[in-house]
C-alpha cells in the first residue's frame, strides 16, 4: 500500500515583504505509512508547523515533493482536502461564534451533514458548553474544538500540530485513547508534540526534525534501538570491588565508565560473557541490565538540545543534518 | 452549492451584519420621522390662509413704503446715489400665497433626493458589513481554518464575495421598500401624490437601480480592501486616510496646479452625477472678467462617465486581491 503522506526533498523559504528572510525547511523528507500514528518531533522554531501548512496549501514550498494518498499536493488538493482532517498550531476561530456554529459553518462549507457536529462536540467533551462562545471558551476547551473541527470530516488522514497544548492530564489521556481508538479504525494520524512520553506511548512511528531536515525517522522501536547505547548497568556485590571488575571488563574488549555504586559496560554483545568473566576472578554480580533509551534522550541526543549546565541555549542552536541523498524514483 | 449557503449564514450570524442593518434602518427611521413631522397638508383652508397672509404682507409693506421708504428713496436718487429705476416700491408678486404655505411633502418633486438618502444609509452600511465581514476572518484565523477546508483560494474568496453583494442588495432593497412605503405615507397624509404617472414611477426604479449600484460598490470597495489588507482596521485607516487626502490635500494641490476643472477629481461629484444623471463643472479659468460678464467654459460628467469610472477601479481593486489571494502565505 502507498504511504498516505510522502515528502521529498520540502525547501520553504520565508521571504518578509520588504525583504529578510529566513528558511525554515531545507531539503526535509517524510514518509507516514497507512494505519500509523505518526510522532512529528522537533525543537522550537524546526520547521514543523511549517511543514503541515505547506502540506495544507497554506503556504506555498519553494521546492520538493508532496503526497497525501497518493496525489501529489498543493495540485491536486482540492480532490483530497475531504479526506484531510487538519489543526495548524492552535487554530483561532471567530471569538463570537458559539462552538456549534463554528462546527456547524465549517460542516457547510465542506459537505459534511450537520449530524456530524453534535457527534464530534460529544466526542471532545463539549457537548455542554457548545452553545457558549468561542471567546469564553480557555485554553483547552478551544483545542478541544479545534480537534473536532478536524474530526469533522471523518478523514483519512488527521494532522494534529500540539494537539494536546493546553490540555489538562485528563484531557491528554483522553486525547491519548481517542487516538489509539481512531488508529484503530484505521485512521492514520500525524502527530506533532513536545510531549514525548505521550508521543512514546501511542506513536507507532517517528521523525524527527532539526533546523528543517530530517534527522531521523522510522519506528520507535528502530529509533530507539538504533541509537541506544548498548550499554550495560554492572552492579556488583561489594562495591569495593568495583576497581577490580573495571579492570578486568576493559582487558576483554569493554568500554567502561565508572561510578561510585556502579559500572557502566558497552561495547560487549553477550551480557553474558561479562557474568561469565567476572564469575572467572570471584566477582559475583548483583545486577545486570541493558540501559534502555528512552525518546526524550534519544531526541536531546539526535538534535543537540540537551540543557548544558550553565548555558542557555538559543532556538536554532540544534543539530542540522546532512542533505539527504537523492531519493530513488 | 455548500459554500455559498455557508456564507450566507455567516455573514446573518456575525452581530456586525446586524448592528450596521439595524443602525441604518434607525437612521432612515428618524429621517423619516422628522420628513412627517415636518411636512403638512394642505387643505382648502390652509390655502385660503396663505392668500390672506400674503395679502397682508404685501398691504403691510406697501404702506410702510407709501409712510416713508418712498420718499428717502426719492432724496437718494436727487442727490444721484441711485439710479431712478430703484423707486418702485413693494410689488405683489413677491408676496406669493406660495410662500406663506406649510412645506408640504410633494412625492414626485421630493422622493428622488430620497432614494439618494437611501442609497447614501445603506452604502455605508454596506461599506461597514463588507470590510468587518472578510477583515474579522482574516485576523481572527477562520479564514486560514476555512481555506484548510477548502484551498480554492479564488473560490472561497469570491463566493464571500458574491455573497455579500447578494446579501446587502437583499437587505437594502428590503429597507428600500420599506422607505418607499414610509415615503408614499408621508406624501399622502403629510402631502401630495398628485402627478404621478407610469413614467415617473419607472424614473424612481432606475435611480433606485443606481442607489443599489452605489450600495454594491461600498461593499465591494469595504470588502477589497479590508482583504488586501486582511484586516477591518486596515480598510478604515485607508478610507479615513482616502477622505483626508481627496477633501483636503488634493483641493490644495489641484488650486496650486490651476487645474482646469479640479471638480472632476472627487468622489463626491462623481457619485452625484451617477445619482442625478450628470454634473455640470465649469472652467472658472477661461474667463477674462476684464471683458465683463462671461459665461466660462463647462463640462458635463455623465452618469455613464461616472460610472464607468467606478466600475473599472472597483474592477481592478477586486482582480488585485483575487490575485493576492492566490499568492500570498497564509500564515
Ligand atoms: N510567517 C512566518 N514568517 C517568517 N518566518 C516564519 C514564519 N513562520 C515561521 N517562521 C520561521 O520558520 C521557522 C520554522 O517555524 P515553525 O513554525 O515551522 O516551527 P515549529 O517546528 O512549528 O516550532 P514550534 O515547536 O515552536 O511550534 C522558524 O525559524 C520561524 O521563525
Ligand atoms: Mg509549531
Amino acid at each position: 500500500m502507498a504511504p498516505v503522506l510522502e515528502i521529498h526533498g520540502l525547501h520553504k523559504t520565508y521571504r518578509g515583504l520588504f525583504g529578510g528572510s529566513r528558511t525554515a525547511l531545507d531539503g526535509f523528507d517524510m514518509v507516514v505509512e497507512a494505519g500509523e500514528v505518526h510522532g512529528f518531533l522537533g525543537p522550537n522554531g524546526s520547521g514543523k508547523t511549517t511543514t503541515l501548512r505547506t502540506l495544507l496549501g497554506l503556504i506555498k514550498a519553494n521546492g520538493g515533493e508532496m503526497r497525501i494518498l497518493g496525489q501529489s499536493v498543493p495540485h491536486h488538493l482540492p480532490g483530497v482536502i475531504g479526506e484531510v482532517g487538519a489543526i495548524v498550531e492552535s487554530p483561532q476561530f471567530f471569538g463570537n461564534f458559539s462552538a456549534r456554529d463554528t462546527l456547524s459553518l465549517l460542516a457547510d462549507a465542506g459537505d459534511v451533514p450537520q449530524t456530524r457536529v453534535d457527534e464530534v462536540l460529544e466526542l471532545v467533551g463539549l457537548r455542554d458548553r457548545a452553545k457558549d462562545k468561542v471567546k469564553a471558551y480557555s485554553l483547552g476547551m478551544k483545542q478541544r474544538l479545534a480537534v473536532a473541527s478536524a474530526l469533522l470530516k471523518q478523514p483519512r488522514l488527521l494532522i494534529l500540530d500540539e494537539p494536546a497544548n493546553g490540555l489538562d492530564p485528563g484531557g491528554i489521556r483522553e486525547m491519548r485513547d481517542l487516538m489509539r481508538g481512531l488508529a484503530a479504525g484505521g485512521m492514520t494520524v500525524v502527530l506533532s508534540s513536545h510531549i514525548l512520553n505521550e508521543v512514546e506511548q501511542i506513536c507507532d512511528a517517528v521523525t524527527i526534525i532539526s533546523r528543517g531536515r530530517r534527522v531521523t525517522a522510522g519506528s520507535v522501536a528502530e529509533v530507539l534501538a538504533a541509537h541506544s547505547t548498548g550499554q550495560v548497568l554492572v552492579r556488583l556485590e561489594s562495591p569495593a570491588e568495583l576497581a577490580m571488575a573495571d579492570a578486568a571488563l576493559t582487558e576483554m574488549g569493554g568500554r567502561v565508565t565508572a561510578y561510585p555504586d556502579h559500572l557502566l559496560v558497552a561495547g560487549i554483545a553477550q551480557p553474558a560473557d561479562i557474568t561469565r568473566k567476572l564469575a572467572a576472578r570471584d566477582l559475583f554480580v548483583s545486577e545486570l541490565s541493558p540501559v534502555v533509551a528512552d525518546l526524550e534522550s534519544v531526541f536531546l541526543q539526535l538534535t543537540g538540545t540537551a540543557p548544558v549546565e550553565g548555558q542557555h541555549r538559543q532556538v536554532d542552536q540544534s543539530v542540522v543534518a546532512t542533505p539527504s541523498e537523492e531519493v530513488p524514483a | 452549492m455548500s459554500l455559498v449557503r455557508a456564507e450566507r449564514r455567516r455573514l446573518h450570524k456575525r452581530r456586525v451584519t446586524v448592528v450596521m442593518l439595524a443602525i441604518g434602518v434607525i437612521l432612515l427611521g428618524l429621517i423619516a420621522g422628522g420628513t412627517w413631522f415636518s411636512n403638512h397638508k394642505v387643505s382648502d383652508a390652509t390655502r385660503a390662509a396663505a392668500v390672506a397672509q400674503a395679502e397682508q404682507e404685501y398691504q403691510r409693506a406697501l404702506d410702510d413704503w407709501n409712510s416713508n421708504g418712498k420718499k428717502r428713496c426719492e432724496d437718494d436718487v436727487k442727490a444721484g446715489q441711485i439710479p431712478a429705476e430703484a423707486c418702485q416700491g413693494p410689488k405683489p408678486d413677491y408676496f406669493l400665497a406660495d410662500y406663506y404655505m406649510p412645506s408640504t411633502f410633494v412625492f414626485k418633486a421630493g422622493f428622488r433626493d430620497m432614494l439618494t438618502v437611501w442609497a447614501m444609509i445603506m452604502a455605508f452600511v454596506a461599506l461597514v458589513i463588507g470590510a468587518s465581514s472578510i477583515g474579522a476572518e482574516w485576523s481572527s484565523g477562520s479564514m486560514m481554518n476555512l481555506l484548510t477546508w477548502q484551498p480554492r483560494r479564488v473560490r472561497v474568496l469570491g463566493t464571500k464575495l458574491g455573497v455579500l453583494l447578494a446579501v446587502t442588495a437583499f437587505w437594502s432593497l428590503v429597507v428600500g421598500a420599506l422607505w418607499t412605503a414610509a415615503m408614499w405615507a408621508t406624501a399622502v397624509f403629510r402631502g401630495t401624490t398628485a402627478g404621478m404617472t407610469s413614467g415617473t414611477w419607472q424614473s424612481f426604479a432606475l435611480t433606485g437601480l443606481r442607489g443599489l449600484g452605489v450600495v454594491a460598490a461600498a461593499a465591494v470597495f469595504g470588502f477589497v480592501l479590508a482583504s488586501l489588507g486582511r484586516r477591518t482596521a486596515v480598510a478604515m485607516g485607508v478610507l479615513i486616510a482616502l477622505i483626508v487626502v481627496t477633501q483636503f490635500g488634493l483641493t490644495i494641490l489641484l488650486f496650486m496646479a490651476k487645474v482646469r476643472y479640479p471638480e472632476m477629481f472627487f468622489v463626491g461629484n462623481h457619485l452625484q452625477a451617477w445619482m442625478n444623471g450628470s454634473v455640470t463643472m465649469y472652467d472658472q479659468t477661461s474667463c477674462d472678467f476684464s471683458a465683463g460678464m462671461c459665461q466660462p467654459q463647462q463640462l458635463v460628467l455623465t452618469w455613464q462617465r461616472a460610472g464607468t469610472i467606478f466600475g473599472a477601479g472597483l474592477l481592478a481593486l477586486v482582480g488585485l486581491s483575487m490575485w493576492q489571494i492566490r499568492a500570498r502565505d497564509v500564515a
